[in-house]
């Protein structure tokens, strides 16, 4: 058993392409990019699940990083695009959470809810009075 | 334990520092008088070694200092989003932070030289994420009153439509995300 590890990690390290793909260097970036897709998936959503706090956060931990990526050794530039990706989608979010919150989108999709639901109102009213008629006798 | 590898380093870089100093000290006698000495200062030594930590090759001006810094700063406002009610928290975002924490955590044993510091930050990143995953899930449980696995496949499910639709239509999906 150790023998048959020991020959296959001997085999993925003589090629630099399987190495890569079975080092740190590239897992440790390639997982966080489910942060920015995260961010990404939810610029679909209500804005009102963003946290603003969280947001920021994200936003100066990527800004940082994106520096810290460089100034290891060696420099990876997987993590350095991961969070070039990361800033923006957090800043994206941020924009959202803003205008929702200080710049009027919050009043304005409430007041889209409020007509979507009065339309909705309205339909039901006519179907049942369209059942209704169809029920009366001729 | 995590103090102690803390510690250790940045003994290292101050004896690496003051070898340093003392190789420039003694390769120009001619300096003379004015040869800054390995302590300088009031011969405080509270003082020199906060001198040799604010200078230090991973002190607060290298952003090797900063970044574990900003990690902790996610950490902080996780925990500050317990307060949030769990309707309105990201499911997507909570995950995503879960599986980072996880992952980051078994690396940071497995690197050379082996991060603890880092590692700890990754771990508490991982039960901030559990914590308001598990939450949300148990949230949307009982509003349904379905069962963990249930709500978990819907999830995978409306999150997986979300992707399609996006690449189908991008045009849509920007306008959609101006509106909201």
């Amino acid at each position: 058993m150790a023998a048959a590890v020991k020959a296959l990690n001997a085999k993925i390290r003589s090629n630099p392409v399987s190495d890569y793909l079975c080092s740190t260097h590239f897992w440790g970036p390639a997982s966080n990019f489910g942060i920015p897709l995260a961010a990404v998936l939810d610029t679909q959503k209500d804005a009102d699940i963003i946290s603003g706090r969280m947001t920021l956060a994200l936003a100066g931990y990527s800004a940082v990083f994106m520096r810290y990526s460089m100034m290891v050794t060696p420099k990876n530039y997987l993590l350095f695009g991961c969070h070039i990706v990361n800033f923006s989608a957090q800043m994206t979010q941020g924009y959202r959470y803003l205008k929702y919150w200080n710049f009027g989108g919050r009043e304005a999709s409430l007041e889209a809810q409020a007509k979507e639901g009065l339309g909705t109102v309205e339909n039901k009213a006519k179907e049942a009075l369209d059942k209704v008629k169809e029920q009366l006798p001729k | 334990m995590s103090s102690r590898f803390g510690l250790r380093f940045f003994h290292n870089a101050r004896q690496s520092m003051l070898r340093s100093q003392q190789r420039f000290a003694s390769s120009s006698p001619a300096v003379g008088t004015n040869a800054v000495p390995p302590n300088p200062a009031a011969g405080n030594a509270g003082q020199g070694r906060v001198a040799q930590l604010w200078n230090s090759p991973v002190g607060p001006k290298t952003v090797h200092f900063w970044a574990p810094v900003m990690k902790w700063g996610i950490v902080l406002a996780g925990v500050s989003d317990f307060a949030r009610p769990a309707e309105s928290l990201s499911l997507s975002q909570n995950l995503a932070l879960m599986g980072t924490g996880l992952i980051w955590t078994r690396w940071c044993f497995v690197i050379k030289p082996r991060n603890i510091f880092l590692a700890s930050v990754n771990f508490l990143l991982f039960c901030v994420g559990a914590t308001q995953t598990s939450r949300i899930f148990l949230y949307h449980q009982s509003l349904k009153d379905s069962t963990l696995g249930e709500e978990a496949k819907k999830a995978a499910k409306e999150e997986g439509h979300l992707i399609e639709g996006m690449v189908k239509d991008p045009q849509g999906a920007l306008k959609r995300a101006e509106k909201a």
